[in-house]
């Protein structure tokens, strides 16, 4: 602390003593000019520290609700694929929550908004910056809604969690593409990697599930293979 | 003053022989005394049975008492007085663990000590209660002038095995203390386990004694004294008593740290009209300036990288910690929870930094995740001052006030158990932990 208050006993004195002579009155309302203006920047230098600070934890705590959100209406609306389950045999109803209702047309991405995707799958597929890539996929969402290519930002979100082995994130993530965007054309995808997921978290049964859900939703995709051979191999 | 001046400078040869001649003495009397002033709620319950002896044991406490009283303080123990124990085995062969187990223990220590001429051997081992699996054992062995360093050693074993964290109980403390009578002040620099026993004074003088700093090897003390009647930054060499004088520029010179490799250090000078903080390379006395602000930039104290710094910068109004990455990288702010918070401490491993931090016109030790950006203040006593991690990151020292006295408060890292080291007489400050030497 001592430390902290020596200087400032000598910053001023060091200062005032080079005001002597004729000029002294001129140098000396200079020098409070100065003085006034560092008290201010310091003051104006500290409000923006303090809101750069608040802003970035404004944003990390949206990004907390959003996914806390997310996680509740990803429990209700599997509450709700419960409730259906009775009625599971039946083709027409019972496609659950990853039912493909009807084609949706997507927002074609701009050259911009392309070459910021293409600078992601880079990071991701490249230089394999996975956290990285996390932030950058966050941002490309918020940036651009419900496009095209937002779709398969929030896929590749999944992929990379997967890869990152955190589960809970990728199944979200899978979760939102299979459910909100089930027409798009890497939901097929989605749903077989959100099987994959819950394999891995233990829960056989609905992975299971899902890998079905592909088969019967997404016949003729790459992904009902895969789902086929998954469900093979654990019968098998 | 300007006469004291003068003559204290031809006093410094006449200093070094007092230094030396206090280097002999073996064992200060201003020992300081643990006193716990709070458990944690969360510590592990272990047995620590007293150790059977055989042969001319040194006077002192007793090797198992020492290593008790080790792991109590760490804040993470909750070790069983021997009088509770239904029974006092001193090896692996003779513990029941359902004896065990009825008292609630976790852990239990037992061993054996013997000395042969200058010698002096313990052999111990570590049981699991509830696994009834031995976990740790070995014989070690040392003079037994150094009886205390061997019981250390032996608590730094029992942490490790349970933890898996490094103990830092072999570790040093440096703290500077002062004594008053009348009107004159005497200042000492001393070292002392971090138990606060075998203290040992290193620097005596009028003038004040500050911001003392391990080398990385543990081996020299850099600190600031005003023997010549203004701030001068010395190292100072612990086992030769030797001691240069390598900062003693016009104005300020002030808190040094050092660099990981031991060959600079950190440190606040004024030499350009106003506090920033220089590099200065030891071999050749070379400085380079590390911050360029009209405000005060102080206390420097490098990070777990060993590249970047963290400091003390009031460009925002009053003090808060900055940290830079690298030399040229932009200072960046990381306090943002009051108006004050100075003398930052990083800890090993790059998660946390604390410092001094004021609330309500009291001044406590908080810390800040890195990560996070969480802040989390620790103490609930005022007016303290100093913080210093230990080297494992679990434990730390800071100088608080006790009535008029200023005393060292050991206390969990996260906040938990609470120590005090108050001196046998007058104030202690400055706690330094040293660094684990491997």
């Amino acid at each position: 602390m001592a430390s902290m208050l020596l200087p400032l006993a000598f910053w001023p004195a060091a200062a005032w003593s080079q005001s002597s002579g004729s000029g002294s009155q001129a140098n000396a309302e200079l020098f409070y000019m100065i003085q006034q203006l560092q008290t201010e920047v310091r003051q104006l230098r500290g409000e923006v520290e303090e809101q750069r600070n608040q802003i970035d934890r404004l944003n990390r705590q949206s990004r907390d609700r959003y996914i806390d959100l997310d996680q509740r209406i990803l429990k209700l609306s599997s509450e709700l694929s419960d409730l259906d389950k009775p009625a599971a045999s039946d083709p027409v109803t019972g496609q659950g929550s990853e039912a493909a209702v009807e084609q949706r047309e997507y927002r074609q991405p701009s050259a911009e908004e392309r070459k910021e995707y293409e600078a992601l799958q880079t990071l991701i597929r490249k230089d394999k910056k996975f956290n990285e890539a996390i932030n950058g996929l966050y941002d490309f969402i918020d940036k651009y809604e419900e496009g095209d290519l937002t779709v398969n930002a929030y896929y590749w979100l999944g992929e990379v969690y997967l890869a990152e082995n955190q589960l809970e994130q990728a199944k979200q993530a899978f979760t939102i593409v299979a459910t909100r965007y089930g027409d798009h054309r890497k939901a097929s995808d989605a749903v077989y990697k959100l099987g994959v997921t819950l394999d891995r978290l233990g829960e056989t049964a609905e992975a299971a599930r899902r890998m079905e859900a592909v088969i019967r939703n997404y016949p003729d995709s790459n992904a009902a293979s895969l789902a086929k051979t998954f469900l093979d191999d654990k019968t098998g | 003053m300007r006469q004291g001046k003068h003559t204290v400078g031809h006093q410094f040869p006449l200093l070094i022989t007092v230094i030396l001649s206090l280097l002999a003495a073996p064992v200060s009397s201003d020992e300081l005394l643990i006193r716990i002033t709070k458990g944690a709620d969360s510590a592990i319950p272990i047995s620590v049975v007293p150790f059977t002896e055989s042969g001319q044991m040194p006077a002192g406490e007793k090797i198992s008492t020492i290593v008790r009283n080790d792991l109590q303080m760490s804040g993470e123990f909750d070790p069983l007085a021997p009088e509770e124990m239904l029974s006092l085995p001193s090896k692996g062969s003779e513990v029941y663990f359902r004896d065990w187990r009825l008292l609630g223990q976790r852990y239990v220590l037992v061993g054996q000590v013997s000395s042969s001429g200058d010698t002096l051997q313990a052999r111990y081992e570590l049981y699991d209660v509830s696994q009834e699996k031995r976990l740790a054992g070995a014989t070690a062995s040392a003079p037994k002038s150094a009886a205390r360093s061997l019981a250390h050693h032996i608590s730094d074993r029992v942490y490790k095995a349970i933890t898996g964290v490094q103990g830092a109980f072999s570790t040093k403390l440096a703290y500077v203390t002062l004594e008053r009578s009348g009107n004159k002040s005497v200042y000492r620099l001393q070292v002392s386990d971090v138990d606060g026993k075998r203290a040992r004074v290193r620097l005596e003088s009028d003038e004040p004694i500050l911001s003392p700093a391990w080398s990385p090897d543990a081996k020299k003390l850099a600190y600031v004294s005003f023997e010549t009647g203004k701030p001068a930054v010395y190292v100072h060499e612990l086992a030769s008593g030797q001691r240069q004088r390598v900062a003693d520029f016009q104005g300020l010179n002030s808190a040094p740290a050092w660099s990981d490799d031991g060959r600079s250090l950190l440190m606040t000078l004024s030499k350009d009209g106003n506090a920033e903080i220089y590099r200065m390379n030891l071999a050749n006395g070379d400085l380079k300036r590390l911050t360029n602000h009209w405000s005060i930039d102080t206390e420097p104290t490098y990070d777990h990288t060993g590249k970047g710094f963290f400091f003390t910068s009031d460009r925002s109004g009053g003090p808060q910690i900055y940290h830079k990455s690298s030399d040229n990288a932009e200072p960046r702010r990381i306090t943002f929870g009051s108006r004050y918070n100075a003398r930052p401490r990083p800890d090993a491993t790059g998660d946390f930094v604390y410092y001094v931090h004021q609330r309500d016109r009291s001044f406590h030790i908080a810390r800040t995740d890195l990560e996070s950006g969480e802040e989390t203040v620790l103490t609930r006593t005022e007016s303290d001052e100093s913080p210093s991690v230990s080297p494992n990151g679990r434990m730390l020292i800071y100088a608080t006030k006790q009535g008029e006295d200023s005393v060292l408060t050991v206390i969990a890292a996260d906040g938990g158990a609470a120590y005090s080291l108050p001196a046998s007489s007058g104030d202690v400050r400055e706690p330094a932990w040293s660094p684990i030497v491997r």
